[in-house]
């Protein structure tokens, strides 16, 4: 302890996290902004059958809300991106996001927005699906099976064997910093204001998707605000949508300065 | 969250008048429960009346017993010398609930008038009578580990979430009702309703009916009594069980028992069959036993709640063990 202690080196953000200095993407100011709120399946598994967004559209302030129907097809292989196609896959899975003058009318109109849906069976544990389990050859970049030496011969001549089962609690991230995307286009030039772990990624990731230059997007995050595995490629598809949603609305000639912020 | 308007009473006269001349008035104090159901959506009121200026928040005693005003902030109520000395229970229920934070700004008449934490009622993805009347109960078939025993119809089975209510309901409080033509006083445990057919009125409160103050009978102050809640996480959160137990004992024989149990019925739900066994007998361990074996009575389990029939009888005996300073040796049937 008094080791760690004489070679402490002093974190250069961490007063201005704990105090609350430290300005996160969502609390950029940027004229003119646009504030989105995202309408989610409360349904496993199934299919949009209707949405109808006329009482949303009909609140003074309300931009546009983007579904399946009026969304930008993008693509991005081994991930499932929002708003592409009328299936669910998962609770919570994205439907509509609604653009508004305000956040709190952003967030009024996306309770406005009514679906139906179609429910389908839905696998809702490990356990009910292990009938379909399948063991693939990697998991991101890392091989899901290792083997090193001889483990049947071992455990074999091991003088004591365990046999067990194990299983840790469901664990959710909380980061200091909440998710946040702040986008703006000015012609083919984009400018993001995001947590993220992985900047040069998704700048990548975003110039493929929407076809950009990459020399031409900005990705910016000055404090992570903590991670966890959950500001890569699992943040991946809000990034997405939030600047899916400043694509959609810079193209409207009345507010070519509009700027969309996706908060979730 | 839908626009409302903002009034702020300075009268309670004028709090009822306003809130009985528009049809979807609410009364705010605390706010840490009519926000939160704005937000999610299951309230919409037009008129927000703020009575948290009006005088209604003194603890007094009086020839008839104790007056806490319904205003009065739950830590307070907990800090005051004459709750402390008078109704431990109250005390211990209280800071058993919610958080330091919620406590310091929730109010007593806000804490009794909060809603089920039921999740298909506070969530929006499947049907609920309470939320949306006529929709269907998703706990009569869905999960309901944390539903009612006691008190549930086809309708609705969500348990009231007050662990002041039980409290109170074990020392047969009364709450005192003004509108603007008078005043009434109700017994706590009729004012709460049983879901029955209209699970969406839950309490006898009229349209601009205000709560203005809880009345503990004289008497009370010369029971020992307690609190048990036992809950999923040791703080912050709502009751998967809990007990309050009133007892007045003379000479070895017990004069007076009440018991209210939270956590299992669609209201407080006070075990008269576990109090008949008390009354007029010698306190004991034996007793007690017998006591607690008939605490769950004419409980109707769901299919994952089952556990809590059990788990109520071993409160039971656990509490009334600890308010006789007797420590338990074995287990309840």
């Amino acid at each position: 302890m008094s080791l760690a202690q004489k070679d402490a080196v002093p974190r250069l953000e961490a007063a201005l996290k704990v105090t609350g200095a430290a300005r996160y993407a969502a609390e950029r100011h940027v004229p003119g902004l646009l504030h989105a709120a995202l309408t989610l399946a409360p349904i496993a598994s199934g299919e949009i059958l209707q949405i109808d967004a006329s009482k949303a559209l009909a609140l003074g302030g309300v931009v546009s809300v983007l579904t399946h129907e009026n969304a930008l097809r993008i693509v991005r292989p081994g991930v499932l991106l929002p708003l592409q196609n009328k299936r669910i896959h998962f609770a919570g899975q994205v439907v509509a996001l609604t653009l508004a003058e305000t956040p709190a009318l952003a967030r009024r109109a996306a309770w406005l927005v009514s679906v139906s849906y179609a429910p389908l069976p839905s696998i809702a544990s490990v356990a009910q699906g292990l009938g379909e389990a399948f063991a693939p050859a990697t998991a991101g970049r890392v091989a899901t099976d290792s083997r090193r030496g001889d483990p049947e011969g071992a455990l074999a001549g091991a003088e004591l064997r365990i046999a067990r089962s194990y299983r840790t609690a469901v664990n959710n991230h909380h980061p200091l910093e909440p998710p946040a995307v702040i986008a703006a286009f000015e012609g083919e030039r984009l400018t993001v204001h995001t947590t993220t772990q992985a900047v040069f990624a998704h700048r990548q990731a975003l110039a493929d998707c929407f076809g950009l230059d990459p020399e031409k997007v900005r990705v910016i995050s000055h404090f992570l605000g903590g991670g966890f595995g959950a500001k890569g490629t699992a943040w991946f598809p809000c990034l997405a949508l939030g600047v899916m949603a400043a694509r959609l609305a810079g193209r409207r000639p009345s507010s070519s300065s509009a700027v969309p912020r996706c908060s979730r | 969250m839908h626009p409302f308007a903002y009034r702020r009473a300075t009268r309670d006269g004028e709090a009822s008048a306003l809130a009985a001349s528009h049809e979807h008035a609410a009364f705010i104090a605390g706010g840490t429960e009519l926000l939160p159901l704005c937000k999610a959506g299951i309230l919409a009121p037009e008129l927000v009346i703020d009575i948290s200026r009006l005088p209604l928040d003194a603890v007094t005693s009086t020839d008839d017993g104790l007056v806490i005003g319904a205003l009065a902030r739950l830590s307070e109520v907990a800090d005051h010398p004459l709750v402390r000395r008078d109704v431990p229970v109250i005390v211990e229920a209280l800071n058993a609930s919610a958080s330091p934070q919620i406590r310091n700004v929730a109010t007593i008449g806000g804490n009794l008038m909060q809603r089920s934490r039921c999740h298909y009622f506070r969530g929006d993805a499947l049907p609920c009578n309470k939320r949306a009347a006529g929709s269907g109960c998703g706990a009569r078939f869905g999960e309901n580990r944390a539903h009612a025993i006691f008190g549930a119809s086809e309708h609705c089975a969500a348990t009231h979430a007050s662990d002041l209510a039980v409290a109170l309901v074990a020392l047969d409080s009364r709450l005192r009702l003004r509108r603007p033509d008078g005043e009434r006083c109700v017994l706590l445990e009729d004012f709460y309703c049983q879901p029955g057919d209209t699970p969406w009125r839950e309490t006898e409160l009229r349209p601009g009916e205000l709560i203005v103050a809880v009345e503990i009978g004289r008497g009370s102050d010369a029971c020992r009594s307690s609190y048990l809640k036992l809950r999923d996480r040791a703080s912050f959160e709502f009751a998967v069980v809990s007990v309050a137990a009133v007892l007045a004992i003379e000479g070895g024989r017990i004069t007076e028992a009440r018991i209210a149990a939270g956590g299992v019925g669609t209201k407080p739900w006070r075990l008269r069959g576990s109090e008949k066994v008390l009354r007029n007998e010698t306190a004991g361990e034996t007793l007690f036993r017998l006591a607690a074996s008939n605490a769950a009575d004419g409980a109707v389990p769901l299919k994952h709640n089952g556990f809590k029939l059990k788990l109520l009888r071993r409160s039971v005996l656990r509490v009334l063990m600890s308010l006789c300073g007797v420590s338990i040796a074995g287990e309840p049937s």
